[in-house]
């Protein structure tokens, strides 16, 4: 008898950026969730003057309807990280499993399902989206339906290519052997083995959703005035930047580009972990 | 290679169709009956029926699709109810505008993604490590940043607070005239024409969104760039030639060379990306273009202007995909042997 | 152990590949007709690329063949029923080359032995099924496996001893070893070959041996079937291969042992010729390009494996057959062939 013996001892390696984005994106969900304790006023009703700039009473100024901004700006990633974090797990849901049909049904349906994919990916992101909501109105399911339709093909190729790959290996012939079914191969191992990448480029969808649903906010298809929301806030106040009243535009921009960062680490980091450990496996 | 091409576009038919397609559905989605639309809500039950039997509404999909298509290839994209003109004619006019942001703001982007990639890839001492580092920081907050955010942060530094730039509003001052229209790209037509005046006052409202849209999009294709140089210069030729003592020109051109594949996909998907990133800096500096023309589409519920904006910048996109595909085909001798990547 | 009862059995097995981009087939495998009786080994030897995995795999019903059938217990794999198909599945199992990337390396290694069990619902309880997984590992020798073990927690020999538990846990009657020791250190390649001859001392269990090890096939086969470019070309009891290699290939191939490179059979230089590729097979005999003895009669035709006189002995050589006694047969066959 011989007694295992591990071959590597799995040591704590440095990974600063999943430590510090994962630290940012607590602290960014503890703000929405504390929102109605740190924020100064109500975000939704007048609280002071119009476009009162930085001040003691209104800590980051008022807008051009007199809602204080620091409050707003605090609220707001109730609704953000709310549309961007379901629509991200359902474009996943959705792309996941049609991704990973493509890659292992032989053939033909794998080609039709990829092509298909290359058709929708052709529309541009921004404008399909905006469109969609223009079309059947920028209600919060609404947002999330089209977040998860637009982002689906980016997980649907991901999880192609990883099929594509992880089909050559012999644990999967090996699954086949212990007499797994397709479908088991597939959620069994396939997604399994397909996780990192998934959760790397579901952080990175996070951040591009809260942009996007910025974007269309401001153009007004998006998340409806006067909810506090960065997009809304930032289109609401776009006009003073012409004339000097910066602080509407600014504050609101600034607290989304952090939040995109924090993710951005996290899933840098993913992917730094997960290079780490397939090094010492 | 014949063969290759052959088959990229017998594809491209089934692809496009699959585009109108969409793009039919997109009316479908739309609320309210199009019948109605169009007589206004005075109108009686009867007629509104009328027109819908007429306009073939109550028809199975397949047909409407077909009779959809039929208009397509006749280069009928409906009409905007904003402008009152066809939506084929609206975008024509506008098209040249927004084309020519994108690709001045392309090209730039793509020399200054290459420059500084390839001093990165060469860089191997502390400079290069400090670039890496501003490179690194640089690419996460360009990724993070909204473009019509920045683009209106410039607008606030240059314009209102170092007054430098003129008024963002529009392509050319109309106080210097108007240009004579060749083909609608105020900057090659005023160059044809030489008509100065014009063409300064051009420049000067061009700078701005160019500048918001190659800081924002420079990042991603800057890293391609910089990664893709990096591992070619250590991949075994290169070395191979440096041992050689062949000139660092040479090198850099080798470099390059190998390091061309991946970087002309990643170039050729931002252009399409540069589409979508136009519309709301064309609203923000007043463009005129197709972006601000689907933006406006949006907020006055014109359905056809917009379901037109969306299925000609899908075409586009896939043409431009398409071209991907030659000039990989072209450059990638693998590729060409092969009969194909994807 | 070895009896007449035949467990598995392979006829006019042929795999073609499609050439992406073109209207060419990689002919992997041509013609291969196996037979496997209860408790024995047949070894497949052959150079890389001869398609040994591909037979191996179109077995394992993991490839389908572009035609030919394979027979377990009586019945053809594609005219299955479900339960014979999950039949199929327990009795046919296999270990792979790379100890590693056979394992799931997302999955304790335990789940990865009891998965059989519970696809196929041979286990009654999932604690019944853990604990045959357990009793598993313990007979190919692996104690101090715990629920957390994974793959990378093991060194090369124990992960493949995982594999060899995985594959005895539903009692199969049949495994298909693709190379199952070249990734092991010598020491590791004993350990793991005791335990396989075990296991067939005490289960009766018959093996499909893929391998580029000479000294394993003396060892543990019965039969030896050498394959080139797709095709078996001399096939017999491990003995008569060795003493009397009828096949010009087989010839070099086993000259090579008396200073044999250790690990690889393609190792020497005793070949001379280009291969042809498998894209491209010339017309008549594949070997004829390297053999030493070819002629023009070579080039017309493919020779068929034919029994020599030696009850068992086949072999695909128009030369060698005519060599052999049955002078007679060689000569038809040679008229036969314009
Ligand atoms: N999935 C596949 N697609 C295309 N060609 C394949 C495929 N699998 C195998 N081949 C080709 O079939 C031939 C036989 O391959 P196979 O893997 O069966 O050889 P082998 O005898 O097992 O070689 P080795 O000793 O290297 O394992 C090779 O030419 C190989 O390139
Ligand atoms: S058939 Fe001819 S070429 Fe082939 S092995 Fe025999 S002698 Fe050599
Ligand atoms: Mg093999």
């Amino acid at each position: 008898m011989t007694t295992v013996a591990p071959t590597s001892t799995p040591t704590r390696r440095r990974n600063p950026q999943l430590l510090i984005g994962l630290t940012a994106v607590a602290v960014i969900l503890l703000v929405a969730l504390l929102a109605p304790l740190l924020a100064t006023h109500d975000p939704v009703r007048v609280s002071g003057a119009v476009l009162q700039p930085p001040s003691g009473e209104h800590w980051l100024g008022t807008d051009r309807s007199g809602l204080d901004i620091f409050s707003r700006v605090v609220y707001a990633p109730r609704v953000d990280l709310l549309l961007a974090g379901v629509g991200t797990l359902l474009a996943a849901l959705l792309g996941v499993p049609l991704g990973a049909l493509a890659g292992y049904a032989p053939g033909i349906v794998g080609e039709a399902i990829s092509r298909t994919l290359d058709v929708v990916q052709a529309f541009p992101f921004f404008i399909l989206a905006m469109c969609l909501l223009g079309i059947v109105g920028g209600s919060l399911p609404n947002i999330i339906a089209v977040l998860a339709i637009v982002n689906a093909p980016i997980y649907a190729r991901l999880m192609h290519s990883q099929t594509r790959t992880l089909r050559g290996r012999m644990f999967i012939d090996a699954a086949r052997v212990s007499g797994c079914r397709p479908r088991q191969v597939i959620l069994g191992h396939i997604v399994p083995n397909s996780l990192s990448p998934i959760l790397a480029q579901m952080s990175v969808t996070l951040g591009m959703s809260i942009i996007l649903v910025a974007g269309v906010s401001f153009v007004g298809a998006g998340v409806e005035p006067p909810t506090a929301e960065w997009g809304v806030m930032i289109g609401d106040g776009s006009g003073g930047m012409f004339t000097g009243q910066w602080w509407p535009v600014v504050f609101p921009g600034i607290a989304l580009a952090l939040t995109v960062v924090a993710f951005a680490l996290v899933s840098n980091g993913i992917t730094v972990a997960n290079q780490q450990r397939s090094r010492r496996a | 290679m014949s063969r290759l091409i052959g088959r990229r576009l017998a594809l491209l038919v089934p692809q496009l169709l699959l585009i109108c397609f969409v793009s039919f559905l997109l009316i479908q989605l739309t609320p309210g009956s199009q019948a109605r639309a169009q007589l206004g809500s005075s109108a009686s039950d009867e007629a509104v029926a009328a027109l819908e039997d007429e306009l073939g509404l109550n028809d199975p999909w397949p047909a409407q699709f077909v009779r959809y298509l039929g208009g397509l290839l006749r280069g009928d994209l409906g009409t905007s109810w904003t402008t009152g003109q066809p939506v084929l004619d609206d975008i024509a006019r506008r098209a040249p505008a927004t084309l020519e942001l994108i690709t001045v703001s392309f090209a730039v982007i793509i020399v200054l993604a290459l420059l500084l990639g390839l001093a990165g890839g060469f860089a191997r001492n502390l400079l290069g490590r400090i670039g890496d580092k501003i490179s690194y920081v640089y690419s996460l907050m360009a990724g993070a940043v909204p473009d019509f955010w920045f683009a209106m942060i410039m607008v606030f530094v240059f314009y209102y607070t170092f007054p430098i730039a003129v008024a963002p509003v529009g392509q050319y001052d109309e106080a210097f005239g108007t240009p004579a229209v060749i083909t609608g790209s105020v900057l090659i037509d005023t160059i044809v024409t030489g008509d100065v005046p014009v063409l300064v006052s051009h420049l000067d409202h061009l700078i701005l969104p160019v500048l918001a849209l190659v800081f924002i999009n420079t990042a991603p294709i800057l890293r391609m760039v910089r990664s893709s140089v990096g591992e070619a210069l250590t991949s075994g030729y290169i070395t191979l030639a440096r041992a050689n003592g062949l000139p660092q020109r040479r090198i850099v051109g080798y470099a390059l060379r190998s390091a061309l594949p991946p970087i002309v996909t990643l170039a050729g998907v931002w252009y399409t990306m540069l589409i979508a990133g136009a519309v709301l800096t064309e609203t923000i500096f007043s463009w005129g273009g197709v972006g601000q023309y689907a933006v406006q589409a949006v907020q006055s519920a014109d359905w056809a202007a917009l379901q037109g904006v969306v299925l000609l910048a899908a075409l586009l996109s896939l043409l431009v995909y398409l071209a991907i595909d030659l000039v990989h085909a072209w450059i990638d001798p693998r590729v060409r042997a092969s009969g194909g990547t994807r | 152990m070895t009896n007449d009862e035949t467990v598995l059995e392979c006829a006019e097995l042929v795999r073609h590949f499609p050439v992406k981009g073109s209207d060419k087939v990689v002919q992997a495998v041509n013609d291969v007709s196996l037979t496997f009786g209860a408790g024995e080994t047949v070894a497949l030897v052959g150079e890389s690329g001869s398609g040994k995995t591909t037979v191996g795999r179109m077995i394992l019903g993991l490839l389908a063949p572009t035609s030919g059938r394979i027979v377990y217990q009586g019945t053809a794999l594609d005219e299955m029923d479900r339960r014979q198909r999950r039949d199929f599945r327990a009795g046919v199992q296999a270990v792979f080359q790379d100890p590693y990337d056979s394992l799931d390396p997302r999955r304790p290694v335990l789940a990865s032995v009891r998965e059989p069990l519970r696809r196929l619902e041979l286990e009654e309880s999932a604690r019944d099924g853990t604990r045959r997984a357990m009793a598993a590992l313990e007979a190919v020798g692996l104690a101090g496996i715990t629920p957390k073990t994974r793959p990378h927690d093991l060194s090369g020999s124990a992960c493949q001893r995982v594999g060899i538990a995985r594959a005895l846990v539903t009692r199969p009657r049949f495994i298909v070893l693709d190379e199952p020791t070249s990734a092991l250190s010598p020491i590791a390649r004993a350990e793991v070959m005791r335990s396989l001859h075990d296991v067939q001392q005490s289960t009766g269990v018959s093996y499909l041996f893929i391998t580029h090890d000479l000294a394993v096939v003396e060892s543990l086969a019965h039969r030896v079937a050498v394959m080139y470019l797709g095709r078996v070309v001399e096939a017999a009891a491990a003995g008569d291969v060795f003493g009397r290699r009828l096949h010009p290939y087989t010839e070099a191939l086993l000259g090579s042992v008396l200073f044999p490179d250790p690990d690889r059979l393609d190792g020497f230089g005793v070949l001379r010729g280009e291969i042809p590729s498998p894209i491209d097979l010339p017309p008549g005999c594949a070997f004829a390009s390297r053999c030493a003895i070819a002629g023009d009669d070579c080039r017309t035709a493919v020779p068929p494996l034919i029994d020599d006189a030696v009850a068992g002995h086949h072999v695909a050589c128009i030369r060698q057959l005519s060599r052999s006694r049955d002078r007679q047969l060689a000569s038809t066959l040679r008229k036969e062939t314009p």
